[in-house]
């Protein structure tokens, strides 16, 4: 026959190793950091906080290339990130140095590049500068081959275009005089 | 309505409160108060050990609300966005972190939606559904959309594993050594924003480039953008771009706000007909 005691010793440990296998399972199964800021892994933030950027900014294109970031920033694609028409600059620079050339569009991919922004589209809000490829070309009459860059400087689309109509008012008011 | 949650919502919360309570005073409370180690470090700055000043990441900014601002009257569907995005997390072929809409209302009131690759190659080379003519068409436009960063968010309550959460300063994330895939996440998302990363072969989805914001730099596609139709900032910095058109006279809308996510990402200039 069991004494009550008996009983209540049996209760109570099965009790405690209950606790002991919880505080057990706790201690094996639950990352380190598990708490550290709420109920998840703490270290996660960090983790995610550390991976690496892939793109800079236009910022980080100054300390080699101020003329081209200079150029850009007077003209009408000051808003545009340089990596956008070129590639992720991990792709070109590594600990400070250059380790493989930057993607250069040039020919159709180019136009391609330009037109991705600028082809007349429906739905593009109407006072973004559009054009329609050939009907831009056919109106300057060129070959429809003709690449946005042959008048068009890339990174001051409108600097030399501006230049000549200078120019050519020049022209005109000495004519008239 | 929204009431009657918050205040079923606090009496979880108290109720839940009392009974550590009783535990406490109860004799085994003790050691189950020794297995929720709950201490808080969120004051505890956080520098990475080999920071050259490339990858040095800035402590928790914990007194920042960070908001997105979409102005969608600015979009012009480029998809700039959406290869810097694809770019800079890593994002499989397929899967889109963030996406590009093309909303198009003819005359009878239809609204045709589409977005063709996530409208990553930019919309110029993709033409309408045969369905539309050209001369019917009222209104057009582009919707970007991306994870609206809940300040309620339904995903991480259904975790199972707890491995997507908000983080302190308020972005919403996956751990990815934890997660199980399970999908459940992608089901809960109203927004529809998440999806099974193949190569980590776990959820995935947007955080507005945490690791980027982390080290002072702008989310990828805010940095992309060529008309400035994406902006990102602190609201409680009275001086950002952002916290000047909050509390001016534009009208913000969040997507499907009756849902009460309470979403952080702002659009402008939105029409009624985006869902
Ligand atoms: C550490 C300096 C450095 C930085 C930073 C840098 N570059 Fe360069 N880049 C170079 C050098 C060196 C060349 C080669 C120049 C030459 O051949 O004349 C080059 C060439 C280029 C070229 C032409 C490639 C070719 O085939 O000739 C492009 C385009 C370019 N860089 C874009 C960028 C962009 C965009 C950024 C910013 C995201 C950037 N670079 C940042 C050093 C740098
Ligand atoms: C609109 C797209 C576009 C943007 C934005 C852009 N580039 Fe370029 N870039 C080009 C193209 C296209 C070329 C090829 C040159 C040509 O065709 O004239 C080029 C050429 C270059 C070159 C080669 C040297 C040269 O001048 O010919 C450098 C360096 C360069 N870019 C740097 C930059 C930097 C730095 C930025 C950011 C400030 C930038 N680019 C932004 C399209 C772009
Ligand atoms: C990523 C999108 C993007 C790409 C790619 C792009 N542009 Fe632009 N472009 C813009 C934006 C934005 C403006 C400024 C529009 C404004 O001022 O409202 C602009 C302005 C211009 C303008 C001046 C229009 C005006 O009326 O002020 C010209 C010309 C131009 N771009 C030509 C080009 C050419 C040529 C290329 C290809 C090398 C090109 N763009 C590629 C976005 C782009
Ligand atoms: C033959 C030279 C030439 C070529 C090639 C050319 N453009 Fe132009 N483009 C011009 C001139 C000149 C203007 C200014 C027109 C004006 O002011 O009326 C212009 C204006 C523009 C504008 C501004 C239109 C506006 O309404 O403000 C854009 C955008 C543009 N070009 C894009 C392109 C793109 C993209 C390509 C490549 C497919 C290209 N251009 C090729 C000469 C050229």
């Amino acid at each position: 026959m069991d004494s009550p005691n008996q009983f209540w010793i049996r209760a109570i440990l099965v009790f405690l190793s209950i606790i002991g296998i919880v505080i057990l399972g706790r201690y094996l199964m639950l990352p380190d950091s598990w708490g550290q800021y709420g109920y998840y892994r703490g270290a996660y933030v960090d983790q995610e906080a550390n991976k690496p950027l892939i793109h800079g900014t236009n910022q980080s294109c100054i300390s080699c290339h101020n003329e081209v970031v200079e150029l850009q920033n007077y003209h009408s694609h000051k808003n545009l990130s340089c990596e956008t028409c070129h590639s992720s600059i991990n792709t070109h620079i590594e600990n400070g140095k250059k380790i493989a050339d930057m993607d250069i569009k040039q020919g159709e991919n180019q136009v391609n590049l330009c037109l991705k922004c600028h082809q007349k589209t429906v739905g593009r809000p109407e006072n973004f500068p559009m054009i329609d490829r050939f009907e831009h070309l056919d109106k300057l009459k060129v070959k429809n081959t003709h690449t946005c860059d042959q008048c068009h400087t890339v990174h001051a689309p409108l600097e030399n275009i501006d230049h000549v109509k200078k120019l050519r008012m020049l022209k005109e008011t000495i004519n008239e005089k | 309505m929204k009431n009657n949650i918050e205040i079923n919502q606090n009496f979880i919360d108290k109720d839940r409160r009392g009974f550590i309570k009783k535990i406490i005073d109860g004799s085994i409370g003790g050691s189950l108060m020794l297995m929720i180690p709950m201490k808080s470090s969120l004051f505890a700055e956080v520098l990475s050990e080999d920071s050259n000043i490339k990858n040095y990441i800035n402590p928790m900014n914990l007194k920042a609300n960070y908001c997105f601002m979409v102005d969608v009257s600015a979009c012009i569907g480029c998809g700039s966005c959406c290869v810097a995005d694809r770019r800079e997390n890593d994002v499989p072929e397929g899967s889109y972190r963030t996406w590009v809409e093309r909303y198009v209302i003819d005359l009878l009131n239809t609204v045709h939606v589409d977005a063709p690759f996530g409208g990553e190659l930019g919309y110029s080379n993709i033409p309408l559904n045969e369905t539309i003519k050209e001369a019917d068409i009222k209104e057009a436009f582009f919707v970007p959309k991306l994870c609206n960063m809940c300040e309620q968010p339904s995903c991480t309550q259904v975790c199972p594993v707890a491995a997507t959460f908000t983080t302190p300063d308020g972005f919403v994330v996956v751990d990815t050594e934890h997660c199980v895939a399970c999908g459940y996440c992608i089901q809960a998302c109203p927004y529809g924003v998440r999806f099974i990363n193949e190569k980590t072969h776990t959820a995935d989805k947007c955080t507005w480039c945490y690791h980027r914001v982390r080290k002072g730099k702008l989310p990828a596609c805010v940095n992309a953008c060529p008309t400035h139709a994406r902006k990102f900032g602190d609201l409680n910095d009275p001086n950002s771009e952002v916290a000047k058109i909050f509390n001016s006279k534009n009208r913000l809308t969040v997507l499907k706000e009756p849902l009460g996510n309470e979403p952080q990402l702002y659009y402008l200039n939105l029409h009624d007909e985006v869902i």
